[in-house]
């Protein structure tokens, strides 16, 4: 049993979702170039986030697990993430066209986005209850957040800097993720 | 005749010319066994993907195609899961989450929507041997760079010798990014030696 | 338009129907094979941990504790020793871990990991025999500490730079064997 105050240290740092487990990278390494884009895609995700892995543990020990199709949870999952998605554009840009203006670009591009079936995935393997699967959600979001801001501030100076021409763009900036997650790794057994 | 073959894998190859898996590339690289086993699942979902689409590309009405890709590629993404824990157990227990998150890895809805729905299914075949092919390719690629200089060894058995002190750091996540970083390095390299010779 | 959302609805659903017939049909076929393997490995640890097993029952574990599991073991007229699986915080996650306990001996028969999420190269090498056959034999009527460099009988020599995985393994077997001092030496 992992005890929540672990659960929001791992997730914050040590085990960061996209420095430590690899998950969200393709959004991290396209919308970190400047900081504006780097909240607007943090605040969608840590939204859709938390919403997703709030219905798919309903959806996971409410339906499946009763009658033994735990299995099938790849599908459902996938298909109650397209869903939700799709139905949070529609609902925003209809409510809340403010919102929809500032992160909308962003979330149709969060259907694949690893990080939010990957978090789904995680609570349901590691049985987490509802409490613990929230905390972990909400957690996790905030350990992109703050990966994603502090990523997207170093190459925004980074774009000033003189590089060798093949090292511009993703080189660096995977060079620059590496250096971060070394920073992490100092963190590693502290919980 | 094997020109949808061929394509990708250097010209289109999905990791380091379409930038495209990125996350599987780093996370299940920490050995050529395992990078070997995530290739091989891919393809497998890719292939079967392909086949489906294009088989049911008439069938499918345009407006839900996308919830229709879905559920067919979530559903082989299922089966390869549960084919890997049957037979490979090793692999399916060092690669983890990353099977069942193939299911949003973007090369494969990407083929589903830009080939397999519009080519036949000869071609749509062709399109996925070559793009998993290019993609275990560039994953055993970075696999055998972390795996040789991380830990001396090659599909476990040891190349650079006893005297050799093996740096752990490229198993762990900072040496993946770093791999993957001077990698693109030399894929921006070639691709601009190439423009300036064609003027 | 209704009849489109009709045809719609119904090729999705179709689709969905053999789709989810396929998956069953896979789980089906593959969940004898997992399920098999899974039990074999299981018998398989139990007597690598515990050589001189007779039949085994499962009894009730404590709540709150990191033992997961214990086993204990009847040969002839009592029990001749106890299985016990615990896991421990280690450096990146739990470490399960089965150890066999001899009574009336209070010896160490057996240590195995069974699962670890420990540094490649470093706290990972809990798995090896190098380590594990250091507790071969110990005498638990005490706990066991660990050492940087082991020579009393209750010293366990610590993995080189990993000395939170060393721990970890180590207060393992301790919880273990503290459970087995209170309930079962008698």
């Amino acid at each position: 049993m992992d005890s929540t105050f672990g659960i929001i240290f791992s997730a914050l740092f040590v085990s960061n979702i996209v420095l430590s487990q690899f998950l969200g990278l393709c959004s991290f390494l396209g919308v970190s170039k400047n900081l504006r884009n780097a909240l607007g895609m943090s605040a969608a995700v840590a939204f859709v986030m938390i919403m997703a892995s709030t219905i798919s543990w309903f959806l996971y020990n409410w339906f499946l697990v009763p009658y033994n199709l735990g299995y099938l949870k790849i599908i459902v999952f996938i298909l109650a993430i397209a869903a939700l998605v799709q139905f949070l554009e529609m609902f925003m840009k209809k409510e809340m066209p403010s919102i929809h203006k500032a992160m909308g670009v962003f979330l149709p591009l969060i259907t694949t986005n690893c990080a939010i079936m990957g978090i789904s995935l995680i609570n349901v393997q590691k049985e987490y209850s509802l409490f613990n699967a929230t905390v972990n959600a909400i957690s996790t979001a905030a350990g992109y957040t703050i990966a994603l801001v502090v990523f997207s501030c170093i190459r925004e100076r980074l774009e000033d800097s003189k590089l060798p021409a093949s090292m511009e763009n993703l080189p660096i900036a995977l060079i620059t993720a590496s250096c971060m997650a070394i920073s992490l790794m100092g963190l590693a057994g502290m919980h | 005749m094997f020109s949808e073959f061929s394509k990708g894998i250097i010209k289109e190859n999905p990791l380091f010319v379409q930038v495209l898996g990125v996350c599987p590339a780093l996370a299940t690289t920490t050995s050529l066994a395992n990078a070997l086993g995530m290739g091989a699942a891919f393809s497998l979902v890719l292939i079967f993907s392909n086949l489906t689409i294009s088989v049911l590309k008439s069938v499918i009405p345009d407006q839900i195609r996308i919830p229709c890709y879905i559920v067919v590629i979530a559903s082989l993404v299922t089966i390869a899961e549960m084919l890997m824990n049957a037979l490979v157990p090793d692999i399916y227990a060092a690669l983890g989450i990353f099977i069942p998150l193939i299911v949003v890895n973007c090369i494969i809805l990407g083929r589903a929507e830009a080939f397999a729905s519009k080519y036949g299914l000869w071609a749509s075949i062709q399109d996925a041997l070559g793009m998993g092919l290019g993609f275990t390719l560039a994953l055993s690629f970075v696999a055998a760079i972390r795996e040789i200089l991380g830990n001396g060894t090659l599909l476990g058995f040891p190349v650079l010798g006893s005297s050799y002190q093996p740096i752990l750091l490229m198993l762990m996540p900072p040496g993946a990014f770093i791999t993957m970083g001077f990698l693109f390095a030399g894929v921006n390299y070639l691709k601009r030696r190439k423009e300036v010779r064609h003027g | 338009m209704a009849k489109n959302v009709f045809r719609l609805s119904f090729t999705l659903l179709a689709i969905c129907v053999v789709c989810t017939a396929l998956v069953v049909g896979a789980h089906d076929y593959t969940n004898s094979i997992i399920a098999e393997r899974e039990a074999a490995k299981i018998e398989e640890s139990y007597l690598q941990v515990f050589p001189q097993a007779g039949k085994l029952e499962k009894i009730a574990a404590p709540a709150d504790s990191s033992i997961k599991e214990i086993y204990r073991s009847a040969k002839g007229a009592g029990f001749n020793g106890y299985i016990y699986t615990v896991a421990p915080k280690g450096y990146a996650g739990e470490i399960t871990i089965m150890v066999g306990i001899e009574k009336p001996s209070m010896k160490i028969t057996g240590v195995k990991i069974l699962n670890q999420k420990e540094t490649p190269g470093l706290g990972a090498k809990c798995t090896e025999p190098a380590f594990l056959n250091q507790f071969l034999d110990k005498d638990l009527h005490k706990p066991l500490v660990v050492s940087k460099d082991a020579q009393k009988p209750q010293e366990i020599q610590a993995i080189t730079a990993s000395t939170i995985t060393s721990k970890a393994v180590v207060s393992g077997i301790n919880i273990a064997s503290a459970h087995f001092r209170e309930n079962y030496l008698k």
